[in-house]
Formats: structure tokens, sequence, C-alpha cells
């Protein structure tokens, strides 16, 4: 059995959330932004890719092998914590509930993909409001731009990798054509370090 | 730009409250975000900018029940998703359930029946569809309606194929259907062992002592309180040493009739009822 107080307890803890968005090219950049974690991360990463859906998640056991602090796939209902990195599984959208559970969904498709990002990042900045904080990299669709404006519009924290160093640049300039004002917008060396100055 | 839609808490509470009086859908079991998305989805779809006009549209009875449910729920299904379960079964559970001289199955939550027909074809390359019975339930009639026709899309049909063969199918899965006009109908031999009837996991009650209940991706929709209920109602339902089957991504840890179930596998979310 699951210990109750400690979920409530915890449920009470402000916690910041990173949520990463890529597509096409986007593996490359979020190994590069994982790697310079360091122990005692003391924010929660979501990590949002498009990928070929499986039961076997290899990008899980693989990033479990190189990384020093915990990744665990998402699982429905699961409670997230600071200082773990959660990996969604293809072929679900992936929410966020009220007392910072994540939820999957298997809703239709939203701009062809599932998980969407534009899905996620309005459902966590529903929840998280200006404890968000949005990562919006590399990939051949403009998936997240709408979910980018619902970010904007409730104070969360906006980086986008500068599109001309992205692999495929649709989602990153779709992003910066849909929203005013991004917080960043930086080089992939930079965005491990941008993001860690608001944790 | 496109407006951006909102609604907050207590007008969902609202929504779910008119569904239930007009239309006589209760939601109250449903977990809060999928249903924020559901209803905002809803929203855009009759071009309704704001809730108070959206409320105005549900009062003046401008949908059906039936489609108030098809809207909100979600009926995504395939055949032999997550083939490692279906393996699982096929080399694990079959045997045991060779043993048996009736097996009764429930899929709750059938949707558009692609579920029950992967099994239904794992079973007769088993030698044990003649002696199996398949309820097949769902809250909506209409994807009932479906289900009992048997015929799904072509395009759909490769990526079924290649998951038949992953879930340890024995022939070709195109000698189970018939293609004509970008369609396929399933060989009506497999819907011989079916039973549909409309059921409703929030309110409904156990009808049969089951040997195994498949219920994937229906939890994931659901409170923790309602998951709880509804586990209680298969726990009912099984008869002892039954099998549980949730979704690949769902779990029965949480639950609080957990400690009445084994894991009979835990990451393909097999369990079976303790006695």
């Amino acid at each position: 059995m699951v210990d109750l107080k400690y979920i409530e307890r915890k449920n009470r803890e402000p916690i910041k959330v990173v949520l990463f968005c890529g597509s096409s090219g986007a593996i490359n950049v979020l190994e590069n932004f994982l790697l310079n974690i360091e122990q005692g991360l003391k924010v929660a990463i979501v990590v949002l890719l498009h990928r070929k859906k499986g039961t076997q998640d290899y990008l899980v056991k693989y990033l479990n092998q190189k990384i020093c602090v915990k990744v665990l796939p998402v699982e429905h209902g699961i409670q997230i914590e600071k200082g773990i990195i959660y990996i969604i599984p293809a072929g679900y959208h992936c929410i966020m509930e009220k007392n910072r559970t994540l939820s999957l969904d298997l809703s239709e498709k939203v701009m062809f993909s599932r998980p969407s990002a534009d899905v996620s990042l309005e459902s966590f900045s529903f929840n998280l409001k200006e404890q968000l904080i949005a990562i919006i990299v590399s990939g051949a669709n403009a998936d997240g731009a709408n979910g980018a404006k619902w970010v904007a519009k409730r104070n969360g924290k906006l980086i986008v990798q500068t599109p001309k160093e992205a692999f495929a640049k649709t989602m990153p300039s779709s992003v910066l054509e849909a929203v005013d004002r991004v917080d960043h917008i930086v080089p992939t060396n930079e965005l491990y370090n941008t993001a860690a100055k608001y944790f | 730009m496109e407006v951006l839609l909102e609604i907050t808490q207590a007008e969902l509470a609202d929504f779910i409250e008119i569904s239930n009086n007009l239309y006589g859908v209760d939601f109250s079991g449903y977990a809060q975000e999928s249903l924020r998305r559901r209803v905002l989805r809803l929203m855009k779809l009759k071009e309704c900018d704001t809730f108070a006009a959206f409320k105005y549209f549900l009062a003046n009875q401008k949908l059906t029940d039936n489609e108030l449910l098809n809207e909100i729920t979600v009926n995504t299904t395939e055949m032999f998703r997550d083939p490692e379960v279906f393996k699982f079964l096929k080399e694990e559970v079959f045997d045991i359930m060779e043993t048996y001289p009736r097996i009764n199955i429930w899929h709750a939550g059938c949707s558009t029946g692609e579920e029950p027909l992967s099994l239904a074809i794992l079973l007769k390359e088993h030698g044990l569809l003649k002696r199996s019975v398949q309820y097949c339930t769902d809250i909506n009639s209409e994807v009932l309606a479906q289900a009992k026709k048997g015929i799904y899309e072509l395009r759909e049909m490769k990526e079924y194929s290649t998951n038949y063969i992953r879930s340890g199918g024995e022939q070709s899965l195109s000698d189970y259907y018939v293609a004509n006009y970008g369609n396929v109908k399933m060989n009506k031999g497999l819907g011989k062992s079916m039973v549909y009837t409309k059921h409703s996991l929030v309110n409904g009650s156990s009808f049969n002592q089951m040997h195994m209940i498949m219920c994937r991706n229906v939890f994931i929709y659901l409170t923790t309180e309602q998951q709880n209920k509804v586990l209680r109602l298969f726990l009912d339902s099984l008869s002892p040493r039954g099998y549980l089957i949730l979704g690949a991504k769902e779990s029965a840890v949480f639950s609080t009739v957990f400690n009445e179930l084994e894991t009979v596998n835990g990451r393909l979310k097999i369990y079976r009822k303790k006695k």
C-alpha cells in the first residue's frame, strides 16, 4: 500500500517541473541536455518525444545507464517528485491532475501526434502555472505552438532552441511565431544552464 | 489567432450536473483533467466561445444522449495492442484455461471490439474458441453496434498484422478477414463466441462468474475512487483464481483491493484473484 499521508505532504510542497518537448532530431538534444544534470536535482523533468510506439521502452533503459538521477516511464497515476526524470510512453497523451499526479489518455492524436506537446503544455500549465518551465526543441511539425500560447498566458517559462541550430526547425520556429514573447531563445549547449536558472 | 478556450473547476462541476440531470449521463467518476480536455474539445467543436454559451447549448438539448457520450468518452482501441500481453496469455494462461469445460471472458469497455476479436483469433488457434463465451460490454451503444458489424479500415491492417505475428499468431491475419472497398470484414465465425451488451462500469453490477476480465485503458479515465469501485466489481465477478488484465500503463498497485490480487506479471499488468 502507498502511504497516503506521505503523498499528501508531498502535494503541498511546491514543485517546479521542466517539460522537454521535441520530435525529429530531438534525441541528441535531449541527451546533451540531460547529461548536464548533477545529483540532487531540484526539479522534476518530464520528457515528451514523438516516437514510434512499442511496449519495450529502450529510451528509459538507455537513459538510466547514462544519467545519475532516476529515469522512470510515466505510468497512469504516478506522483511527480523532484529529482526524477519521467519519460512519456509513445502512443499516449500525458496530462497532469490537480494533485500533481500524471494521467495518460488515449484520445485522438493532436497535430498527428500522441503524445502531443500541445496537450501536455496546456494541461501542465493549467495545473502548474508559473512553476512550469517548458523547453521546445527540434521537430518537423507545429505541435507545441498552441500549447506554448497557454504557457505564456499562464506565466510559465518558455525556452526555445535556436531554430537554425535545430535538425528540424519547424517546431521551434512555429512556437516563436505563435507566441509574442518567449523567455529565452538559446543554442543547444546553453539549454540546460538557461533552464537551471529557474531551478 | 484562434480564441483560447478555458473552463474553471466550478464550471466543470456544472457540466457534470447538467449532463446528469438533462442527459442522464453520469460523468462524476471521470478523472478531472481528462474530462476538462474533452469538454473543451466539445465546446470548440460546437463553436461555443464561453462556458455560458455551451451551457445554453446543452440546456436546449442540442445533443442526443449518445452524442454527448460519444464526444466525451474516448473509444480508441486497436487489435493486438501490446503484443507481449497477448503472447503471454497464449503461452502461459491458455494452458490453464484449457482445463476448464467452459471459459467466460469479460471485455469491460470493449469499445469497437478490436480486442475481443484479437483474443478470439488466438483462442481459435489454441482450439479454445468453441467453448469460450466473450462478454463484450461498453457504456456506449453506438460503438457496440460497430463492434457487432466487425468492419474495420483496411489501412490499419498492416500494423495489426505485425502485432498479430508478434503476439505469437500462427497464421496470417488476412486469413481472418475479407477486404473490399478499403475496409475489412472479420470472419463471422470469430463473432460466434461474443455476447454484446450495454453495461456501465460506473453504476452497473456483476452479471456472471468470469475466468478472465480484460479491461485495458479504461481506468485512465476514472478517478481513484471510481477505479476502486470498479476493481471491487471485477473481484466480485471473477471466479477463484480468475485473471484480470489491465492496460500496459495502468496499475492496480494503488488500489484498496490490491491485497486480494496476486501479480502474475507486473510489467504486463496481468493479475490473478487469490481465491
